[in-house]
């Protein structure tokens, strides 16, 4: 069993079905990609992880256990969006996070912020941002979690800040994390990744190592996603 | 659990209604003293800068409008937060909590229900500064209270009806905080029209409510051994009957709604 299991899990809103019997293994101590152009059900997978989304049929395991408040003590998630509370500063939040997650480590926080110079009484509303993303990031990153999920960690960001958000999660994620990253910028993160799933229209098509992926098709996980999935 | 999720929310709402009720007293001391300066001098007529009238229409004006704004804006903010909270941007933080269901539903719960009392007492308290300071000499505080205490006194309300009426106000309270609540939950299950689906929820199980509540008043009035009181033989007077069946009833409502709401965001709530 892995740390995250998929088990013909299946979404359906009304009509349309956004994952469609979806079977993974993931296991400790891999970063794995889950590649998909837009709309291809990158993000309802991860919500369904989060128990923010119900399954319509089949079911997910994390630790063997189905998403609720144990699983979410071990997952460190970063959504696709702000979810900041406006009325925090930003050492409120830490406490915040403090108080909430046994595992959050506050000094590695610290560290983050002041290296990128962010004013810790600075409220996050008067933040841009580009900020609040990095401070969303580095909360994340400060959990010693066992799964990270990072939904679209480095879209719409600039490519300075691409590689800092890249630099943070690998020189941050436990070893013994499993680490799961949605993006549909595949160049970008491919040089970090063991693992690859890709992704069409709530259907898993391949998920193998990034390694043998290459060897199979001579081509980059870029190159083979361009190829793959480009439009007739 | 349930401390730290009551810990941030009170925080979180604390921030807009504290200054809020701080802010309501300060204008019924303000009315209330530029009222008594005008009052006194009336008499005499003149003597008085016409900026004091003025000043005393505007706080007038603050002190009316913002007894009932007080309430509108607890109203508000709570219900607000409660929908961020479960439905919106928030909720990605506030759910991703290891935290169950139950824990995150009381704690607001029990947030909106002492927000909801302390804007009923800022609004008594508000009203006891102004009348204070229009019927009393400054000094005579104790007087003021005794005096008031008479008037509760010879309306010869017993302790019981009292206690009861008290109990079935906080049992109100509790049940329309869980009605909103509930009807913002029904209101989640129509996705993509969720505002609306809520105030439909809300008017809809509202309407079911008070035809109950219509129907158990019948029965009331027409057989008096349908109350717990007589049943348990216990020798209540009607009139305590009726107001421990209030209570009862408000009892039943809030736990009806509280579980409505648990069950829709524990089992079929889906973030959008």
């Amino acid at each position: 069993m892995g740390i995250l299991d998929c088990r013909n899990l299946t979404k359906k809103y009304g009509a349309d079905t956004a994952l469609d019997n979806v079977n993974l293994e993931l296991i400790p101590g891999r970063i794995v990609g889950l590649l998909g152009p837009n709309g291809s059900g990158k993000t309802t997978l991860i919500k369904l992880c989060m128990n923010l989304l119900k399954p319509t049929s089949g079911e997910i395991l994390i630790d063997g256990m189905k998403p609720g408040p144990y699983t979410k003590s071990l997952v460190s998630y970063l959504p696709d969006r702000d979810i900041l509370e406006n009325w925090m500063n930003v050492l409120q939040l830490l406490d915040f996070y403090t108080d909430f997650y046994q595992d959050f480590d506050a000094g590695r926080a610290v560290n983050m912020l002041s290296s990128l110079g962010i004013d810790e009484r600075m409220p996050l509303r008067k933040m841009s941002k580009g900020t609040r993303e990095k401070v969303q990031l580095i909360m994340t990153m400060s959990r010693r979690a066992k799964v990270y999920l990072l939904d679209e960690p480095i879209a719409g960001v600039d490519p300075a800040a691409r590689d800092y958000i890249l630099r943070t999660i690998i020189s941050n994620y436990d070893p013994e994390a499993m680490v799961l990253i949605s993006t549909h910028l595949i160049a970008d993160v491919e040089s970090v990744l063991d693992e690859a799933i890709f992704i069409r229209q709530g259907r898993v098509d391949l998920f193998d190592s990034c390694d043998s992926i290459r060897e199979r098709t001579g081509l980059t996980l870029d190159e083979y996603f361009r190829r793959t999935y480009h439009f007739e | 659990m349930f401390g730290k999720v009551f810990k941030y929310e009170m925080k979180a709402v604390r921030r807009i209604l504290l200054p809020l009720y701080g802010a309501m007293i300060l204008v019924a001391l303000l009315f209330g003293l530029t009222t008594s300066m005008t009052t006194d001098f009336s008499g005499v007529g003149e003597g008085l800068p016409v900026i004091v009238d003025i000043a005393e229409i505007i706080l007038s004006m603050l002190f009316f409008t913002g007894l009932t704004a007080c309430g509108v804006i607890t109203f508000v903010v709570l219900i607000r937060r409660f929908y961020s909270d479960f439905l919106g941007s928030e909720g990605y933080l506030q759910l991703a909590l290891p935290v169950t269901t139950n824990v995150h539903l009381a704690a607001r719960t029990l947030t909106a229900f002492l927000w909801t009392l302390l804007s009923g007492v800022t609004a008594l308290l508000s009203l006891a500064v102004l009348v204070f300071i229009f019927s009393f000499e400054i000094q005579d505080l104790a007087g003021f209270f005794r005096d008031i205490l008479n008037a509760i006194r010879s309306l010869e309300i017993p302790p019981l009806s009292m206690i009861l009426l008290l109990l079935a106000g906080l049992a109100s309270c509790l049940s329309g905080i869980a009605h909103l609540y509930a009807s913002i939950a029904i209101g989640s299950l129509w996705s993509g029209h969720r505002m609306i689906g809520s105030v439909l929820a809300y008017i809809g199980t509202g309407f079911v409510w008070s035809t109950l509540d219509g129907f158990l008043g019948a029965a009331l009035d027409n057989s008096s051994d349908f109350l717990p009181f007589h049943i348990a033989g216990i020798p209540f007077s009607l009139e305590y009957s009726v107001l421990g069946a209030m209570v009862l009833l408000a009892l039943i409502q809030f736990i009806l709604y509280y579980i409505a709401a648990w069950l829709i965001l524990d089992k079929a709530l889906n973030l959008d």
